[in-house]
């Protein structure tokens, strides 16, 4: 019993000493409190943030379809709403608000066809009707005298497979246009046409200014051809330097691991570790 | 929480650049963002519908009613901000005050708060104060919502002391000292049982080398086994408190972070 307990007693001390490394540390690198900083969102919180400016904005839509109602003189009022129609309906949807909105684009046509006929257009694209959309701009384009107008008309018309009604509106644009104006309209053709049918369609113009067209066009195609050619080429450009990069970077690789072997192979004898070492330089000069 | 706060960033950023005046509409005259009295007559509408409600109206809702402007993000609002500015700083200012003295604090700090911001994130008592009460009211239950919301007490009045007192209340680890001195205790203690086994070790060295009567040497071994026992308990305490006094520390470490409550920010990004 007395061994035991001498030996208990003699190894107490220096167990006792490792033991206490840790509480030692421990003293100087306590764990201190919650880092400063105003923290984080709650996950509720983020919600409600994340929702929010959508409720805003139907709230703000539903006021700017009020006061249009309540001054119905008040053309800025009119295509405020609309405008705010579009910001909603690109925002999630209209909902419950499409009969005033429907009210509100009607009634500014009514008061003013110019531009209500335009901003009515915009709003019928936005709430995803594109044709009565083409046919606000096609309304717009005849009673407003716009070119603007006739040229918005082609997308939405194209849309539902009317593009006969937006090259009729195109060819009445046509005494109207100035400068660059023209080009959009012949490309409003263009996109309502085919390789066939093109030429019939711009029957309209003067036959110099097709001729000219027909020559854009082509220069257009070329220009995209040649875009094309210089982006492959710049592809397979990047593809070859990267190909060399990794073959150069496999050769040195094997060269350094050939160095090595040699090296290994000299047993300490100099003039083997010098043609080594020749054998390595050789080597990655090759690669 | 990193695309949150790019997010967040993107909004700030959209939000401070200047309100673009018009709209532009194709093939139609660009649209005015803001009239020329300052206020489309929704707005002012808006704006009067809750001044005559509070009192009358749930307080939240106005607040909600107020924020509309703030909060939508479409060209017409954000160039209106600027002018109703003063009056939903005016408005939001009774709303909070209303709602503070009838003990809605939730109310009372969405209104002060909100109305900090959109007055630019100034020096604003009264929501210190409110949030402060709230925090207070919250610490036990929910700790981390109670950090965030004296730390914003804090950042909203830095010489707000409760809010001050209360922040390093909730954000401190209140056992490293009591752990500190447990461990210095076990050091301590290993030091005093190695005094008494140095002891127990020149007592049976002085036995072993002189002859004395047999009293004397009952007494010298009487007192080296009570110096053993000593000894070899401090010995082994020693790591057993210093060990407790690590745990006690750690035990201690907040492990919580302060976290927004639902209500709050008011207003986000902004």
């Amino acid at each position: 019993m007395a061994p035991l307990l001498a030996l208990v007693a003699t190894s107490c001390v220096p167990v006792a000493g490792t033991a206490m490394i840790t509480p030692a540390i421990a003293l100087f690198y306590s764990p201190g409190g919650v880092p400063p900083g105003e923290g984080k969102l709650g996950d509720e919180a983020k919600a409600r943030l994340e929702a929010r400016p959508q409720r805003a904005l139907a709230s703000a839509t539903q006021g700017a379809l009020a006061a249009a109602a309540h001054a119905p003189d008040d053309v800025r009022l009119q295509r405020r709403a609309g405008a705010m129609v579009r910001e909603l309906a690109q925002h999630g949807g209209v909902g419950e608000l499409a009969p005033q909105a429907t009210h509100a684009i009607e009634h500014l046509v009514d008061i003013a066809p110019c531009p209500g006929l335009a901003d009515a257009a915009a709003t019928w694209l936005a709430l995803g009707d594109p044709a009565r959309a083409g046919d606000a701009y096609v309304q717009a384009a005849k009673r407003c005298d716009s070119v603007e107008a006739a040229i918005a008309a082609v997308a939405p018309l194209r849309q539902v497979n009317r593009c006969e009604d937006a090259l009729a509106a195109l060819r009445a644009a046509w005494p109207r246009v100035h400068g660059k104006g023209g080009i959009a309209v012949l490309d409003g053709v263009a996109r309502c046409s085919d390789a066939i049918t093109l030429r019939r369609n711009l029957s309209f113009a003067p036959p110099d200014v097709v001729e000219d067209y027909f020559a854009l066009l082509e220069q257009r195609r070329l220009d995209e051809l040649e875009a094309e050619r210089r982006a492959e080429s710049e592809r397979r450009e990047r593809e070859a330097e990267s190909r060399a990069f990794a073959a150069s970077s496999r050769c040195s690789s094997e060269c350094s691991a050939a160095v090595s072997s040699c090296t290994s192979s000299c047993a300490g004898d100099a003039a083997c570790l010098q043609r080594c070492s020749a054998l390595g330089h050789a080597c990655s000069a090759g690669c | 929480m990193r695309p949150l706060l790019l997010l967040l960033c993107l909004v700030a950023r959209a939000s401070a650049a200047p309100p673009e005046p018009s709209i532009d509409v194709v093939a139609a005259p660009p649209i005015e963002t803001a009239p020329a009295g300052g206020l489309d007559p929704d707005v002012v509408a808006r704006l009067d519908a809750v001044d005559q409600a509070i009192g009358t109206s749930p307080l939240d809702a106005l607040v909600d009613r107020v924020l509309v402007l703030y909060e939508s993000d479409d060209p017409f609002s954000r160039a209106q901000r600027e002018a109703a500015r003063p009056r939903s700083v005016e408005l939001l200012g009774r709303i909070g005050e209303r709602a503070r003295t009838a003990g809605d604090l939730v109310t009372a700090a969405r209104a002060f708060d909100a109305r900090r911001t959109i007055s630019g994130g100034g020096r604003d008592p009264q929501l210190a104060q409110v949030l402060t009460a709230w925090a207070e009211r919250d610490a036990k239950a929910s700790p981390g919502r109670a950090l965030y919301l004296a730390r914003r007490a804090r950042a909203a009045d830095p010489g707000d002391s409760r809010a001050a007192d209360l922040d390093d209340d909730l954000g401190k680890n209140h056992r490293v000292w009591p752990g500190r001195l447990a461990i210095v205790a076990g050091f301590v203690a290993l030091a005093v049982g190695i005094y008494a086994r140095s002891r127990v070790s020149a007592i049976e060295e002085d036995l072993a080398m002189h002859a004395r009567p047999g009293d004397q040497v009952e007494s010298a071994l009487a007192e080296r086994d009570r110096y053993d026992a000593i000894g070899t308990g401090l010995i082994i305490a020693a790591p057993v408190i210093s060990f407790g006094g690590v745990l006690l520390m750690w035990s201690g470490k907040p492990s919580y972070s302060p976290t927004s409550p639902a209500e709050l920010p008011a207003l986000g990004g902004r």
